[in-house]
């Protein structure tokens, strides 16, 4: 049969083709449209803004960089002062680690099925994993490990069976994943394609 | 329910488990000293034209062009030390003033309008309490 | 050493029942990694370990390979799970994770007469929170981030004795656990007096 492109696997085909366009880009400006674009791009494919993490993230990293003094004074308290070049650093650095995060994000909001044993494997691990999520109540006091027994127990004693969870089995129907149809190519696409211009306008030196 | 837990981890306990114990809180006790005790501010290059100040850290080498009235001044910081490699003065007695790296110490290039100083906590203020015990 | 307790020798590779046990394990490790990441914390880059349990649990049940295979889908499921997997937060949970699972398995297969779970627990916290500040040194911070480092490796201190402390109990007291290790017999004659031991 021919090798048709499946649903989830585009999204990571895109995000792979964005890394370089955003790790190598120039300016702090193109950066931060970036960074607000994929946050933007994972947030419309079902994941979460946490805006706490954005917000600790960016001033712990910042600070600790600030702590390595760089450049034109910008402003003094006491002893310590923040300078332009270990600000614009700081900046760069986290908006690069948040950028990758709502990347990465996007790329597994497919919920993408890793090929072969392995990918068996780790559907597995989510079965039980989706199990445990459900079936986990609070433990009687006193009784923590009677009770992770039982769970322990009753996910070993088939929950699932093999030929449930497809491991041992070679079928290649995937549940849940559709192949790819030209619409999910053309959207990834035109995706894939803004962000580059992106950073073809800050290569250009047209925005900063 | 907590006694029972205390008195089966002695009894599992072995001897490793001990001296990993005790090397592990040594190894971040000495950090937290180490880490804490000595000033956190490393010495910095401050670099004033008029208004205008500009600070490195002494450890990370690099070369810096500083713009005065006359042209770039380059300073280089170099193997925790700075000094100024070029100068658009005439008498480059800023560059003759070679190489600083202790709190207090400068280089002034007067025509170019450029002051270079060292800043950060003086090397004696941590040895003071030693110099009167020893 | 121990050479009259030689591993159990399995018919054609790792067995569907072991690999159920390492799915469920690594299913654990996630859990715990959903639950640990709902504990409130005031930076997001302290971690508790709790995903570790599973992981040293399977210390005394798994050869090498097993054992690598269960680590393997431990970080898998993390990056899938917090969607890290392509960002290069994965190479910093992924390279702690690692150098922490080996080092436990080798003192775990040296030593594993002289120690206990907790000095197990202790080598493996000391080693991930070190390889995770040298990486976040060169990633994210800059040399500064010694500063923190203290505090962090001092909650790594403290809360790998707890894990350590509940391993030591969880091997001891699990009906799962006692099964688990008869069934996978890599240790044979230990592996049974342990469970005798734990039963009088």
């Amino acid at each position: 049969m021919k090798y048709r492109m499946q649903k989830p696997d585009i999204r990571i085909a895109a995000g792979l083709l964005m890394i370089p366009a955003f790790l190598l880009q120039p300016g702090l400006v193109v950066q931060g449209l970036q960074v607000f674009f994929l946050i933007v791009l994972a947030a419309m494919h079902g994941r979460k803004i946490r805006v706490v993490m954005i917000t600790v993230v960016l001033a712990s990293i910042t600070a600790m960089n600030l702590l390595q003094e760089n450049g034109r004074v910008l402003a003094s308290i006491g002893s310590f002062s923040i300078t332009l070049g270990a600000l614009l650093t700081g900046l760069e650095k986290a908006m690069t680690l948040i950028g990758m995060i709502y990347l990465s994000q996007y790329m597994v909001s497919g919920k993408p099925r890793f090929p072969g044993w392995f990918g068996q494997l780790l559907s597995k691990q989510f079965l039980y994993f989706e199990h445990l999520v459900t079936a986990w109540k609070k433990p009687e006091k006193g009784k923590f490990i009677e009770s992770l027994d039982t769970l322990l127990e009753e996910m070993e004693q088939g929950i699932l069976t093999d030929e449930e969870t497809g491991f041992s089995d070679s079928h290649s129907g995937i549940a849940g994943s559709r192949n790819a149809g030209i619409w999910d190519f053309g959207k990834a696409a035109g995706i894939v394609i803004a962000f580059w211009f992106g950073s073809a306008m800050g290569f250009a030196g047209i925005w900063p | 329910m907590i006694v029972l837990i205390i008195l089966h981890t002695m009894q599992k306990l072995k001897p490793l488990d001990v001296v990993i114990a005790a090397v592990a809180s040594g190894l971040v006790l000495f950090l937290f000293i180490r880490i804490y005790s000595t000033p956190a501010e490393n010495a910095s290059v401050v670099i004033r034209v008029n208004e205008d100040t500009w600070r490195y850290s002494l450890d990370i080498d690099r070369e810096i062009a500083v713009p005065g009235p006359l042209g770039e001044t380059f300073v280089h910081i170099e193997n925790g030390q700075a000094h100024v490699e070029e100068s658009p003065c005439k008498n480059k007695f800023c560059i003759a003033a070679g190489r600083i790296n202790r709190p207090g110490e400068w280089i002034v290039c007067l025509p170019n309008e450029v002051f270079i100083m060292i800043e950060g906590v003086m090397e004696s203020d941590g040895l003071e309490v030693d110099d009167i015990v020893f | 050493m121990s050479s009259e307790n030689t591993p159990v020798k399995r018919e054609n590779g790792i067995g569907s029942e072991i690999i159920t046990k390492i799915a469920i394990l690594a299913a654990f490790s996630l859990f715990l990694s959903t639950v640990e990441y709902m504990i409130p914390k005031p930076l997001p880059f302290l971690r508790i370990g709790l995903a570790n349990l599973p992981i040293m649990v399977g210390l005394a049940l798994f050869s090498l390979p097993e054992y690598l295979i269960l680590v393997t889908l431990k970080i898998a499921g993390q990056g899938l799970i917090n969607g890290t997997l392509f960002s290069y937060i994965f190479i910093y949970s992924a390279g702690g994770s690692l150098a922490s699972s080996l080092m436990m398995y080798l003192l775990y297969k040296l030593f594993h007469n002289k120690i206990s779970y907790i000095g197990i627990s202790l080598v493996g916290a000391m080693t991930s929170n070190s390889v995770q500040l040298l990486l976040a040194q060169y990633l994210l911070f800059g040399s500064s981030i010694w500063i923190i480092a203290p505090p962090f490796l001092l909650m790594g201190l403290v809360s790998s004795i707890l894990l350590g402390i509940f391993v030591n109990h969880f091997t001891d007291r699990s009906r799962w656990y006692s099964s688990a290790l008869e069934f996978t017999g890599l240790y044979g004659k230990r592996g049974r007096d342990e469970i005798s031991h734990a039963e009088t």
